[in-house]
């Protein structure tokens, strides 16, 4: 266990060793594929495609380490600990940047440098775009999406935006659950959600 | 921390754009992160952020939220419908004893005020660390501009700026004034005039954008104003 502490370059190379003895490689692609947004929006908020990669990587490793000495108990907690150990990078670099940022009202997306995305993860990042393109086209208020603008991409809060469109709680909740389902269920009718991290188990159950 | 649909819907986005206080991230992630349903919503969310992010920076996201969807069997209904704001609007214009300079053909932003409408006050706007509030309008009962002489947060040498009035409090927003190519003042303020009297009650949004504007709520510096 005392090798687990290591600096994270020791680590790395020790979940890779492990990954190898476990089928390793399988089971991260399946995770890497479900978590392709994470990946995009690490790529976004770190401006590095390979850092991002690395961090979800070391997530990943990191994850299946404490699986296998029942630090997580229950497979079925992995793929939430990935994303809690990611999103801590994820926040913590957005944190940074947003130091820099001086006013809320020009927020930008923290997304402006060039991520150098992969032609993969481009073109998957299209499917998405041309499925919200779509919803924003299937709601009829302007107003409706640009709240959903706002809140998704620029990160107003509930509140401001309530009362810059003077909206009701209902009212925003609304627009931000249909949407969230609408677009939930386009995923689906695309073939853009495999298995919602259903498809991990049955590897799991090999690998350990 | 009860979970619900709806909850996650909110908190989820909340989570991700670091607006919950450590406590509550904490407990979103100890009540949250172990269920296999919110991880889902997580990666949904992040999908959803980066689609739009993608949408941005093709530029493609101005037009999604400017223009309505086409419906064209609204059309007629549409046509009657404006016929009948003409109607109404010029009845309340001309009640208003107004009707001479609404036919005039006055835009609601003036660049330059040739016509020399009487100047009833002058305001002065510049975006701010601190998020503001609307600024209050009261429409004096005669004719005549608000001066509007804003900085904007955006420079560039030889720039050129696009100054837009939306109305945003109605179910579709609308595109009430635009002026574009305007040229700042050698102190570097954009100076518009506002046509008071073409305003009625609500709630509106003055907007200014260092051209080339590719997006529509990217760069500018908005202005929410409350007419009263």
């Amino acid at each position: 266990m005392e090798s687990l502490k290591d600096a994270d370059g020791t680590r790395r190379a020790e979940g890779e060793e492990d990954s190898r003895n476990l089928n390793h490689d399988r089971l991260h692609q399946e995770m890497l594929q479900n978590m392709a947004g994470l990946r995009a929006q690490l790529a976004r908020a770190t401006g590095n495609q390979d850092l991002a990669a690395d961090l979800l990587h070391d997530a990943i490793v990191t994850a299946l380490q404490k699986l296998r000495s029942g630090e997580i108990s229950d497979s079925a907690h992995l793929a939430g600990y990935v994303y809690r150990v990611a999103l801590n990078h994820y926040r913590n670099y957005r944190r940074k940047d947003r130091v820099k940022v001086s006013d809320s009202v020009g927020i930008e997306d923290l997304v402006g440098a060039d991520p150098k995305t992969s032609p993969s993860d481009a073109i998957e990042a299209s499917h998405w775009a041309r499925l919200v393109k779509e919803l924003l086209k299937e709601i009829t208020s302007v107003r409706d999406r640009e709240l959903l603008v706002r809140f998704y991409l620029y990160e107003q809060s509930k509140d401001e935006l309530c009362r810059l469109f003077d909206l009701s709680e209902l009212h925003f909740n609304r627009v931000i659950y249909r949407a969230r389902d609408r677009f939930r269920d386009l995923l689906h009718r695309r073939g853009f959600v495999k298995s919602d991290f259903l498809s991990l188990a049955p590897i799991l159950m090999t690998v350990f | 921390m009860d979970r619900s649909d709806t909850d996650v819907a909110h908190l989820v986005p909340r989570y991700l754009a670091g607006q919950l206080t450590d406590d509550e991230a904490a407990a979103f992630e100890n009540a949250y992160l172990l269920d296999p349903g919110t991880v889902a919503d997580l990666e949904h969310t992040l999908k959803f952020k980066e689609a739009l992010a993608v949408l941005r920076e093709r530029g493609e996201l101005a037009s999604l939220l400017r223009v309505a969807p086409r419906r064209p069997w609204l059309v007629g209904v549409g046509v009657a419908a404006a016929a009948l704001v003409v109607f109404v609007l010029s009845v309340a214009v001309w009640q208003r004893g107004l009707l001479l300079n609404f036919l005039s053909g006055t835009p609601v932003l003036i660049a330059d005020n040739r016509q020399s409408l009487p100047v009833l006050s002058s305001i002065v706007l510049l975006r701010t660390r601190e998020r503001s509030s609307a600024l209050d309008l009261q429409v004096q009962p005669r004719a005549g501009v608000i001066e509007f002489r804003i900085l904007p947060a955006q420079v560039a040498s030889g720039g050129r700026y696009t100054v837009s009035l939306i109305r945003i409090d109605t179910t579709e927003a609308r595109n009430m004034g635009k002026l574009e190519s305007l040229a700042p003042s050698s102190d570097g303020y954009v100076t518009v005039y506002l046509d008071q009297n073409r305003l009625t009650q609500g709630n509106y949004e003055l907007s200014v954008t260092l051209m080339p504007a590719e997006t529509y709520v990217t760069e500018a510096d908005r202005f929410r104003l409350r007419v009263r």
